[in-house]
């Protein structure tokens, strides 16, 4: 029997082999698309998974009274190890201050990205399996660094073990490579091309937040009492300390020693949920990302689903004989549901397969586009795949066959073997419903893309404050007067070299913070140093007062400047003139400077002051360029560079392209409904093109008798479309309001937005109404146009 | 083997009701080759349907082989499409996905017959209609006087103890017609299978041992055909 119905199954596909076909690619697309979610998903809930302690790792952080962040004091780690039983190893991790370190392997000199520092106890708490060399023992002398194992690849080539090499990093000779980290196979919240080892126990620094602080608990802790112990422990540590700090610093010491406090973090937890905290590793928080990749892909998934149930509907109805004969010789109910489910089965299994291979072909372009990192070969989780995929086909073919086999295996014998077979009215409303949500669907896509390319467009060309097309970061070696000036006199005899100035900070980098005393209220604000050709050359605006004075003169020191929105964050109507206490010191606001987008549009302006030449080390030199021959002009630049620096590769960062890195969230997010959207619509035409062309095959013989009663081509085309229509025009209306609640919903996430207007809604309506039109139109024609008397006939 | 009680059947319409059977009342023997004639719209399928509890009638007694079938459940019905009732279309009704072979296989299937006893009557019923060379091939590569004796021998491979046939003959040149009408008077004389066939021919009913004349839902006349 099983047999038999595999065969006839078979039969059948091939019999209807351009709807069958349409079914299995169009589901095959869909389901590519959510076997690469699933992946995704996978891929990122495995973040820090290898650790086999994981669920004991915690993070300390610092919780302010007005903001969370994710450092510590460097002391935290040796207490919390020394004073708190329940604590079984602490390490202290530091991000490079600065940018990219110089790398200098024995035929290489790279600029390295993502350097991490870490005490010799790293290791402990993050037991890496090591590729090559041992972790272990990797931290035990100073001057150990680890690589990941692709930066190893960079350096020293594929497959190459470099354990006892010597590398030169950021000028300091004689850092060994203990060990090499497969960092891709086992990711983690805080992702490192090297970490060195970082010297020095901390117990003195008590201040700053300066570290990542990571502690091993022993199995089965009490989280909340050690959490309360941690706090009572660093209370008490601290209020020791404090008669021994200089008389100025005590009242602001003493409030933070009552206002701050540490809060324990799992590690497990952080690179999925949503960050709040200052400071956080790049690209964590993905879990809201996660969860919009899996609903689209179901949502496409779906509309796969439909068209193929949808088209199962069509088909069965026709196949009502075949079913009452079935009864009439003594077939159950069951036997036929069994049947249809087979044929589904069959269906849906030819779909996975050709998705497994759409998933192997399109797995790069995957990454690229959402910038991950997964695959279908060497699964360390194979099963736990094999399982998803199964529990994902069959709810798939229960999904798609349910109800089509639910519907056929209701015929009544004696009605369709009278010859009334598929005149049936049943299942129309449930394929109505089904169409009318595929293009709501389609229409909330279409007008999402054209909302996020118009929000990325309106960032793209919004006046940022400053001119980031024209000027060029270097960064620099050196943080003195001396070398700069030497840098700056050369430069600025360059042809096409408009200013030059220099800075700690470029737009979109996390700036350093202050606190500010004014009227007697303490703020925090971010600073930025610079010095006084700094809001010339990168194009900004002083509303009110000056610039810092040309003259290096110690007065430059005791004066400030601040953005329109610091002055409102102080409570200062008209800030120039007034004074500002900085570590008790009296500061001058010379100068109001109009708003800039330090950071993307998504954020609102930032309260930011200018220090002069004084808070971090000043590491970039800021050059503007003219606009014509800016490419001959950066030329000149490198070459002088090469005169000047012969052994620092120039590092040039363009602002404009730093400020597109910055919409890369967005750009990509664009790409994504772009593919989605395509898709999406797709498939929904893909459905209705098979839909209108079995519904027209079923009305040819009224298409003939319509004819001969005189019928044009014009009423049988509107006839035949009239129902599409009505269906596309409801799901229109049903889409637009939950369009309209989901892109405002999103707009209102970014501080700078454009207008949400009817148009896109307007659009997606027409183009959806318009491509439907022509879909069916084109089915009909043909029978419109076809002879009458053919389908006339008795049969 | 079946006894009718006061069969009616009608449909209503805003209250009116249109009668298709009223006050039918027979008794069919085991053996019997019955032929239903009368004129269209007389009720012949509906009688015929009802005999084949396709439909209910809307107030009666129905017993078959002694049970009381009026309102009988799906399972009990299909168990006796499997074991006695054999069903022959006037249009046919083929499976078009089945070749010859697996059509007349198909109630032994469901009768979970086991394979080679299968194998065996369906070998069978080739041989002895003839078709053991279009055994693979599918119905629309027959002729209708073919396909119908495809779907007389699949209504046999069940070894059903009766077969309602509607209109056997109706979309056949004579020359076939005749053919199974001779199939079926064989069958009831020699296999003593029950036969209840509708007809509009008088040379048809001819074939059998009674005739029931039907007009408007009732039955005018009960014939004993002469030999």
């Amino acid at each position: 029997m099983f047999r038999l119905n595999l065969k006839l199954a078979l039969r059948g596909l091939w019999k209807n082999k351009s709807y069958a076909s349409i079914n299995i690619l169009g589901l095959a697309v869909a389901l590519c698309l959510f076997l690469l979610a699933i992946l995704y998903v996978n891929r990122e809930k495995s973040y820090d998974q290898w650790n086999a302690d994981v669920a004991d790792t915690y993070r300390l952080n610092t919780k302010q009274p007005d903001k969370l962040v994710a450092l510590t004091p460097g002391n935290i780690a040796t207490l919390s190890k020394e004073k708190v039983a329940s604590v079984s190893a602490s390490t202290r991790v530091q991000g490079a201050w600065f940018g990219d370190l110089l790398v200098k392997s024995k035929d290489k000199t790279l600029y390295c990205a993502d350097f991490l520092m870490a005490d010799s106890n790293f290791f402990k708490v993050f037991p890496y399996p090591a590729l090559y060399g041992e972790v272990k023992t990797a931290f035990t002398t100073p001057k150990s660094v680890v690589l990941s194992k692709s930066y190893s690849a960079i350096l020293f080539g594929k497959g190459v073990n470099p354990v006892g090499e010597v590398l030169t990093v950021d000028k300091n000779q004689g850092y060994t490579i203990r060990a090499v980290i497969d960092t891709e196979r086992y990711p983690s919240h805080f992702s490192f091309n090297i970490i060195s080892r970082l010297d020095g126990n901390g117990v003195e620094d008590f201040y700053s937040n300066n570290f990542y602080t990571y502690v091993k608990f022993f199995p089965n802790t009490d989280v909340v009492k050690t959490q309360q112990l941690l706090n009572t422990v660093r209370k008490e540590t601290l209020s020791a300390i404090l008669p021994r700090m200089s008389k100025d610093d005590q009242p602001l010491f003493a409030q933070r020693i009552a206002t701050n406090s540490i809060l324990v973090q799992p590690v497990r937890n952080i690179h999925l949920a949503k960050s709040d905290y200052l400071y956080e590793f790049a690209n964590n928080g993905v879990e809201k990302y996660m969860r919009i990749m899996l609903i689209v892909a179901a949502l496409i998934l779906v509309i796969a689903a439909v068209n193929f149930s949808n088209l199962s509907v069509t088909m069965t109805l026709r196949r009502a004989k075949e079913t009452g004969i079935r009864k009439v010789l003594g077939a159950h109910r069951s036997q036929i549901v069994w049947q249809f489910f087979l044929e589904t089965t069959l269906q849906c299994f030819l779909s996975l397969i050709i998705a497994l291979g759409l998933v192997e072909l399109l797995v790069p372009e995957f990454n690229a586009l959402i910038d991950t990192n997964v695959s279908l070969r060497n699964l360390d989780n194979f099963w736990e795949v094999a399982m998803q995929v199964s529990l994902l086909l069959l709810g798939v073919i229960i999904f798609v066959g349910a109800y089509p086999a639910l519907l056929i295996s209701n015929t009544i014998p004696s009605l369709v073997l009278k010859g009334n077979f598929s005149n049936s009215k049943k299942g129309y409303l449930v394929r109505n419903a089904l169409i009318i949500f595929q293009f709501a669907t389609s229409i909330v896509f279409i007008s999402g893309i054209w909302i996020v390319h118009s929000q990325l467009k309106y960032m793209q060309s919004k006046d940022l404050g400053y001119k980031p097309n024209q000027v060029v970061a270097i960064n620099m070696s050196q943080d003195d007067d001396q070398y700069f000036n030497k840098i700056k006199n050369s430069m600025a005899k360059i042809p096409g070299v408009k200013g030059i100035s220099r800075t700690d900070r470029i737009p979109g980098e996390n700036m350093g913070g202050n606190n500010y005393i004014s009227n007697s209220t303490t703020y925090a604000a971010d600073f930025i140093t610079v010095d006084d050709a700094y809001f010339k050359t990168m194009g900004m605006k002083i509303i009110d007062g000056r610039t810092f004075s040309h003259d290096t003169g110690g007065k430059n020191f005791r004066s400030l400047l601040l953005t329109q929105a610091a002055a409102a964050k102080f409570n200062l109507k008209d800030p120039v003139g007034k004074t500002l206490l900085l570590g008790g010191q009296p500061m001058e606001i010379i100068g109001l400077v109009q708003d800039f987008n330090h950071y993307s549009p998504e954020q609102d302006y930032q309260p930011i002051v200018f220090q002069f030449l004084s808070g971090n080390p000043l590491h970039y030199l800021l050059v503007e360029v003219d606009a014509e021959n800016a490419v001959a002009t950066l030329q000149r630049i490198e070459k002088e560079w090469v005169r000047l620096e012969p052994e620092l590769p120039i590092k040039v960062s363009f602002l404009d392209q730093t400020f597109e890195d910055m919409l890369g969230a967005q750009i990509r997010l664009q790409k994504l409904i772009g593919l989605l959207s395509v898709v999406a619509v797709g498939l929904a035409l893909m459905g209705l093109f098979a839909i209108a062309a079995f519904t027209i095959q079923q009305r040819n013989r009224e298409i003939s008798i319509r004819k001969v009663l005189g019928a044009s081509l014009v009423d049988i085309l509107s006839l035949l479309n009239r129902g599409f229509v009505k269906l596309v025009i409801i799901a229109n209306v049903i889409a637009w309001p939950i369009a309209y609640l989901i892109l405002k919903d999103w707009l209102d996430g970014f501080a700078f937005r454009t207008n949400l207007s009817a148009w896109p809604f307007v659009v997606a309506g027409s183009l959806t109404l318009l491509l439907t039109i022509a879909v069916v139109s084109l089915q009909a024609f043909k029978t419109a146009n076809a002879n009458p008397a053919n389908n006339l006939k008795y049969d | 083997m079946i006894e009718l009680q006061n069969i009616e059947k009608y449909y209503s319409n805003k209250g009116v009701k249109s009668y298709i059977l009223r006050h039918v009342s027979t008794t069919i023997n085991e053996g019997e080759f019955v032929s239903i004639m009368g004129p269209s719209g007389a009720g012949k399928s509906t009688l015929l349907n009802i005999l084949g509890m396709l439909e209910e009638p809307t107030y009666g007694v129905y017993n078959f082989m002694g049970e009381d079938v009026t309102s009988l459940n799906e399972r009990k019905r299909i168990e006796l499409y499997r074991n006695h009732i054999g069903f022959v279309f006037q249009a046919y009704h083929l499976i078009d996905e089945m070749t010859v072979a697996e059509n007349i296989e198909a109630p032994l299937l469901y009768k979970k017959i086991a394979s080679s006893e299968r194998k065996s009557r369906v070998a069978d019923m080739l041989d002895r209609f003839n078709m053991v060379g279009k055994k693979d091939l599918f119905p629309n590569q027959l002729s209708g006087g073919q396909q119908q004796l495809v779907g007389i021998a699949r209504a046999l491979a069940a070894q059903p103890s009766i077969i309602l046939a509607d209109e056997p003959t109706g979309n056949l040149q004579s020359a076939q017609a005749l053919q199974i009408m001779e199939l079926f008077k064989k069958l009831n004389q020699e296999e003593g299978i029950t036969i209840i066939q509708v007809t509009h021919s008088e040379v048809n009913a001819q074939y059998g041992t009674r005739v029931l004349h039907l007009l408007d839902g009732v039955i005018k006349e009960d014939l004993v055909t002469e030999k």
